[in-house]
């Protein structure tokens, strides 16, 4: 009996995962340049009801566009309030996160279904091994369910240029356990890089 | 077609200069399947950098369940956009459809945290309850959770007119996290008060357990109930940008239905399990002595449950 009832509300905890209240499409690019892999190239597309909430507070003079201090209530609100959660953007090496640094190229514009489109480099900076490759894992999801992030990892982008050599899958974290905190079913980019002498 | 069949060397010269374009932007990169290896464990602080990653995630049911119920949310605000959307063009039939996909939201949504189910079978394991008792507490918390929500979002769209999402999600995040401290203090209070009737109960030796009480529901309705629903708020302004404050209260009330009986149903089946227990204990006569030690040991076990609830609401907010 008791173990029923510890399972009735072990079962009602349970279910506090189903709750997010912000939907976001995102596509993520990885980007290097010839000395470190610099950044998460994002694109994050939110849903009609949470964009026309967020438009209406941001573009002040209605013209559909944003301007740069329009484009700082997105800053501020959406890509540095998720800077404690990696923006996101969990990159790991197995042991390990980095903490991200800058967010730079920030853009905000609205799709033709009216949606608000928030682009953004969310900068690491982590330089190239010179004696082996550099490996890391990129997991993109909001851990604490508040956001729910749906991103094709296969579709996903390594920009960079011939002097790196750089190697890519896509797999699941199962055997990472520096990820267990994340939702099976979120996906791992898995990276190592070497710049060519 | 064109003049490709003029110029086919043109035409080939043109795509393979396409083709490198393209290649030259990934030229460093292969889609290849190597070994993972971990990096060597971290020597200093220095490279330690942190990042939040505790999570609200903690789900009984497989990876496909939580996919299905996180994803129908998902789909199901797309439905109540499309339906927004074409009531604005005056297409009054969709009335009916945005109703019932409003009550559907509703009560897939209560399955999340902050909805009260954990505090509504806590309470109903600890304290004996009926049918009324069950409904009255499911239906309360939603009806203050979802109209907190409502009033807050009019107000500030009365005073401010445009720009108020920040504002609400700001003021928010600090009604909830002083309903999760009232929670915290409601579960001590529980406990307090199991430990003041265990004290009674030796003295005179009474073994009954302790009935729910209106009082008692109400406060915990409030506490429980008072931190405004964001989902109801973005679908109330949603409507309310589209100038249809009448379909906002009429889609904020289809929420708070169908969140209602989600609390409800929790609540009843916390009352049956309890009544369950207790009418086991008394068929079944050896075990009759632990009747009083089973209702102390409920009521504290039930105490405890909320208070670390609210401890893990209150650490887990944003």
């Amino acid at each position: 009996m008791f173990q029923k009832i510890f399972y009735i509300i072990v079962f009602s905890i349970g279910c506090a995962a189903a709750h997010p209240h912000v939907f976001i499409d995102a596509k993520v690019h990885m980007v290097f340049d010839e000395n470190e892999f610099v950044g998460v190239q994002n694109r994050w597309e939110f849903d009609l009801i949470y964009s026309q909430a967020m438009i209406d507070a941001a573009d002040k003079n209605k013209n559909g566009k944003f301007e740069s201090d329009e484009v700082k209530l997105y800053e501020t609100q959406i890509i540095d309030a998720a800077k404690e959660y990696s923006r996101f953007n969990y990159i790991g090496d197995g042991t390990r996160f980095y903490s991200p640094k800058e967010a730079k190229n920030i853009k905000a514009s609205i799709t033709t279904e009216g949606k608000l489109a928030v682009e953004f480099l969310n900068a690491f900076h982590i330089p190239s091994d010179p004696k082996d490759y550099t490996m890391l894992v990129l997991a993109v999801t909001d851990p604490t369910n508040y956001i729910l992030i749906t991103v094709d990892m296969e579709k996903s982008e390594i920009h960079a240029p011939d002097a790196m050599d750089v190697e890519y899958f896509v797999d699941a974290l199962n055997d990472l356990t520096l990820f267990k905190n994340f939702s099976g079913n979120v996906k791992g980019l898995y990276v190592r890089y070497q710049k060519i002498p | 077609m064109f003049a490709i069949k003029k110029f086919p060397n043109f035409f080939i010269a043109f795509l393979l200069c396409l083709l490198l374009c393209s290649v030259a932007s990934f030229a460093g990169a292969n889609n290849k399947r190597f070994e993972f290896k971990k990096a060597a464990p971290v020597q200093t602080e220095a490279v330690a950098d942190t990042v939040k990653t505790h999570s609200s995630y903690f789900f009984i049911g497989s990876d496909a369940m939580w996919e299905w119920l996180v994803t129908s949310q998902k789909n199901l605000r797309d439905k109540i956009s499309f339906q927004v959307t074409n009531l604005k063009k005056g297409e009054t039939s969709s009335l009916g459809i945005f109703l019932l996909i409003c009550f559907i939201y509703g009560l897939l949504h209560a399955l999340g945290p902050g909805h009260g189910k954990t505090i509504v079978v806590s309470y109903f394991l600890a304290r004996k309850g009926n049918f009324l008792h069950g409904v009255g507490l499911g239906t309360s918390i939603t009806t203050i959770h979802t109209f907190s929500a409502v009033a807050l979002l009019f107000i500030l769209y009365g005073v401010a007119n445009a720009a108020i999402f920040p504002i609400f999600e700001s003021s928010r995040i600090f009604i909830e996290k002083a309903s999760y401290v009232l929670i915290i203090l409601t579960g001590i209070l529980l406990l307090a008060i199991a430990i003041r009737e265990t004290i009674h109960e030796k003295k005179e030796k009474n073994l009954t357990p302790a009935n729910a009480s209106w009082k008692e529901l109400f406060w915990i309705a409030f506490v429980t109930g008072i931190v405004p629903c964001p989902a109801v708020a973005l679908i109330v302004f949603f409507c309310l940008l589209n100038k249809m404050p009448g379909i906002a209260l009429l889609g904020a009330f289809a929420i708070c239905c169908g969140m209602a009986l989600t609390n409800t149903a929790f609540g009843i089946g916390a009352i049956l399990a309890r009544s369950g227990i207790d009418k086991g204990i008394h068929r079944a006569n050896r075990f009759e002595k632990l009747a009083g030690a089973v209702n102390t040991g409920l009521s504290f076990f039930c105490g405890i449950c909320i208070s670390v609830l609210g401890i893990f609401l209150f650490l887990n907010a944003r």
